[in-house]
């Protein structure tokens, strides 16, 4: 175990047994066969890059037995969400140097052995699931390391205290050279509504100050899912009832206002549609516009 | 309570102690509530605090952290602003703001711009205040809104950002006497109005659906159905159904 100790701004000190604790019931595969290395965008030759095998959680991650490097992802049923080190903004006095590939810290403020601290915005579509935090990032040393960690941070309209949770953490522990890393987030929702999402990066020095780049955060990303959301108690159509196969899609699309139904408190759901019926649906679902 | 925004780091690592076991099951029971926001008709676009950035001044007095952006040194009114980033043609609605000013004599101010410079156009761009919102003579925590009254994003011409202006009432910002924790503002997906003239000879301007249907030609979705017609009342197979929805989505496979 290595001895990090990592000061932050609000004094509080972090242990690498705190980074075990939270994957503990994950683990994580080397990657070394050169061509899947090269599939992954890292040298032939790379060390230190993982795959991350996550726990199954049911009815919550149904890809979760397989691996996540590289997940198949179509149009708008998942997504990603990538952050890029232009997108960190340094915390507080924190001292980090930006360029468009990489981000690394520098002698701060903090001084000698200080961590270093940078936060990016995630901007998720509203109601997905969140499936895993990936990282991207270079360490050639083994007792330097930077952690990137996904924070919710929600206020409901109107003015109530704010809460923050922690929904998934990775590190760079034991790296030496180019990392990847990746740790499932267990189909988390989001709330746009009353949440803004982000991501911190700590910047962590061994026992000599945050120099040269012997740390640096190459790419981050998210990956989510979208859902339906869950249907009302009471059914809104006559002949869409509660038990209906297609309620709780019929309902979202009453809720959001693409349909008010074909007449009557009806929405005729085995009535065949046509095109021109089909061009409402769709010009409304997508909010067209255009100049 | 006049803190927890500013520091939250202590509570959210005995949260990550207690491990990620308990995370999905917490999730779920808040997936019944979180309904606010419906498919993609209806949303917003949110600012946390700390992406705000110091408007012309030479030094570092905006602090930033999760929960909030604040004042950290200033002898008189600084700026901050973001950029919103809004889908194009939306109606803007409303922006929200989550705040902490301690003292009645300081204030935040928020104001929404809307900055214009069309393709190839020359000279001064235009600049228009969309919306203003303050927490004057409110000390404390603070939730207000600004009405943004249904102003339509036009984002082939413009660009948009929400500027804070902090205005302490001594002579510096010691304290955080005033913070910004998080921003919002809310609009609705509209279809583009009607053009003048109808692009199909099936779908002329008086049809009910001639809108619509324009909406998706203009897009580039369909292209009706030969010989300039769009065939309004056929039926839809579920082969045509998947081309519309494929392009529509814009549905791309990242192997």
């Amino acid at each position: 175990m290595l001895q990090w100790r990592v000061g932050l701004a609000g004094g509080l000190l972090l242990s690498a047994g705190v980074l075990a604790a939270q994957t503990g019931t994950s683990a994580r595969v080397a990657v070394s066969d050169p061509a899947e290395l090269a599939s992954l965008g890292f040298p032939r030759d790379a060390k230190n890059v993982f795959r991350w095998v996550a726990p199954r959680v049911e009815g919550v991650l149904e890809k979760a037995a397989g691996l996540v490097a590289a997940p198949k992802t179509w149009g708008v049923a998942t997504g990603f969400t990538a952050l890029s080190p232009m997108d960190l903004i340094e915390e507080h006095t924190s001292a980090v140097r930006i360029q468009p590939e990489r981000a690394w810290c520098a002698l701060g403020n903090g001084g000698q052995g200080a961590a270093q601290e940078a936060l990016a915005q995630v901007q998720v579509p509203e109601g997905v699931a969140l499936d895993y935090l990936e990282l991207w990032g270079y360490d050639d040393e083994p007792t330097y390391g930077m952690q990137a960690t996904l924070y919710e941070f929600c206020q409901s309209v109107g003015y109530n205290p704010p809460t923050t949770t922690l929904i998934g953490s990775i590190g760079t522990l034991g790296a030496n050279g180019y990392t990847y890393d990746a740790t499932p987030l267990f189909g988390y929702p989001v709330n746009n509504r009353d949440c803004g999402y982000s991501v911190r990066v700590i910047f962590i020095p061994g026992d000599a100050t945050c120099r040269s780049d012997h740390i640096q955060f190459r790419k981050a990303t998210v990956l989510w899912h979208r859902l339906v959301s869950p249907p009302p108690a009471t059914a809104t159509f006559s002949d869409v009832p509660t038990d209906h196969p297609f309620f709780p899609f019929i309902e979202a699309l009453a809720a959001s206002g693409i349909t008010g139904g074909c007449g009557g408190g009806k929405f005729c759901p085995d009535n065949p549609l046509t095109r021109g019926q089909m061009a409402v649906f769709l010009a409304k679902g997508l909010g067209m516009g255009w100049q | 309570m006049e803190k927890s925004g500013r520091l939250p780091l202590p509570g959210m690592v005995i949260g990550a102690v207690v491990g990620t076991a308990i995370l999905a099951a917490a999730a779920f029971a808040r997936a019944e509530e979180s309904n606010g926001g419906w498919g993609t008709a209806s949303g917003g676009t949110t600012v946390m605090g700390y992406q705000l950035r110091q408007m012309d001044f030479g030094y570092a007095w905006l602090h930033r952290t999760i929960g909030a952006a604040y004042c950290g040194y200033s002898v008189t009114t600084a700026e901050g602003a973001a950029p919103l980033d809004l889908p194009d043609g939306v109606g803007l609605q409303q922006l929200q703001f989550w705040a902490y000013d301690v003292d009645p004599a300081n204030w935040l101010a928020f104001d929404v711009y809307e900055d214009c410079q069309a393709p190839g156009a020359g000279g001064e761009p235009t600049s228009n205040l969309l919306g203003h919102g303050e927490t004057f003579g409110s000390p404390g925590v603070y939730y207000g809104t600004a009405s943004l009254a249904g102003h339509t994003v036009d984002n082939v011409n413009c660009h948009y950002s929400v500027r804070v202006a902090f205005t302490p009432s001594g002579s510096t910002c010691v304290g955080e006497p005033l913070q910004v924790q998080k921003l919002r503002v809310t609009w609705l997906r509209q279809v583009s109005p009607a053009p003048a003239a109808a692009t199909f000879n099936d779908v002329p301007a008086s049809h009910p659906f001639f809108q619509f249907v324009e909406a998706l030609a203009k897009s580039g979705i369909t292209g009706g159905c030969g010989a300039g017609a769009y065939c309004p009342d056929q039926a839809l197979t579920r082969g045509q159904m998947a081309v519309f929805l494929a392009k529509g989505l814009g549905l791309v496979e990242h192997p």
